[in-house]
């Protein structure tokens, strides 16, 4: 499948996977998070059940100290 | 000549119509350190209308290397001697001061009646409950924030992205630590990009009057 992270267009083999999947495959480990999905916020506790499909857009942005 | 002359005093200048136009607005700084206090005055200095400021820290003599504070502020509050140093820049700034650690309520209730809001905390704890917050119940006001701001050089890594309301300035990599300490001259980039990008979301739509086009 073919989807959009943070505006680059990316693909997999898979046909849907999680994102709590796409973060492991993008070994993106920060601790906080902030992921919008087609527009929609996701809260930390749906990254499990939030499945992505063909065209879905991804924003994930990682947060640190530092302000 | 002189007719020209008195064309150009019928015009106001393109600066003076920006700060005229920018009274109309009121922008939320949530937290006034290295970001949020650089931010500020620079919005102050083009004539924002009003600014909310919120922080609970006190300005301590550490702050003095990177914040927009004075040596004889010690002690204070940091909304106190932000809205001091604002005043002093321009005293036509309405500015309100609130002395408390924001949580999901208090932003909500604080920053319901911004054009925009600016995110300037140091912790990425807070950075997270304040985006999440403003992105599930004040979706429709945009929120600049710094994310990416500590050590120095990497100026062209430091970039602008926006997610519909959200916009992230800053490098989205390097984190404040032992070794990778925040310093003003990058903060201060950081903090003028975000002043910048709320200047822009002001300014959408502002049109310029010329002297045969009142």
């Amino acid at each position: 499948m073919t989807i959009t992270l943070n505006g680059q267009t990316e693909n997999f083999p898979a046909n849907e996977m999680s994102i709590m999947e796409l973060l492991q495959t993008k070994k993106i480990n920060w601790k906080l998070l902030i992921i919008k999905h087609n527009g929609r916020y996701i809260k930390r506790a749906a990254y499990e059940a939030t499945v992505l499909r063909e065209g879905d857009d991804i924003m994930v942005l990682s947060l640190m100290d530092g302000g | 000549m002189i007719y020209a002359i008195e064309l150009n005093d019928m015009a106001k200048s393109t600066k003076e119509q920006i700060s005229d136009y920018l009274k109309q607005f009121t922008v939320g700084i949530a937290g006034c350190g290295g970001l949020g206090s650089n931010a500020a005055m620079a919005l102050a200095r083009v004539g924002v209308g009003k600014l909310l400021l919120a922080d609970f820290a006190i300005i301590t003599p550490q702050c003095l290397d990177r914040q927009y504070f004075f040596a004889g502020q010690v002690g204070k509050l940091k909304v106190h001697g932000l809205r001091d140093n604002i005043l002093k820049a321009n005293p036509q700034v309405n500015v309100k001061a609130f002395d408390i650690k924001l949580c999901t309520s208090d932003v909500i209730e604080l920053f319901a009646t911004c054009n925009v809001v600016i995110e300037a905390f140091d912790k990425a704890e807070m950075k997270q409950m304040i985006i999440e917050t403003m992105l599930t119940n004040l979706p429709h006001i945009p929120l600049v924030v710094g994310v990416g701001i500590a050590g120095w050089g990497k100026d062209v890594d430091a970039h602008v992205r926006r997610s519909d309301n959200l916009i992230i300035c800053g490098d989205e990599v390097s984190a404040l630590s032992d070794q990778l300490p925040v310093l003003a001259p990058r903060v201060g980039l950081v903090a003028h990009m975000q002043a910048n990008e709320v200047l822009k979301l002001l300014l959408k739509d502002f049109i310029l009057k010329t002297a045969d086009q009142p």
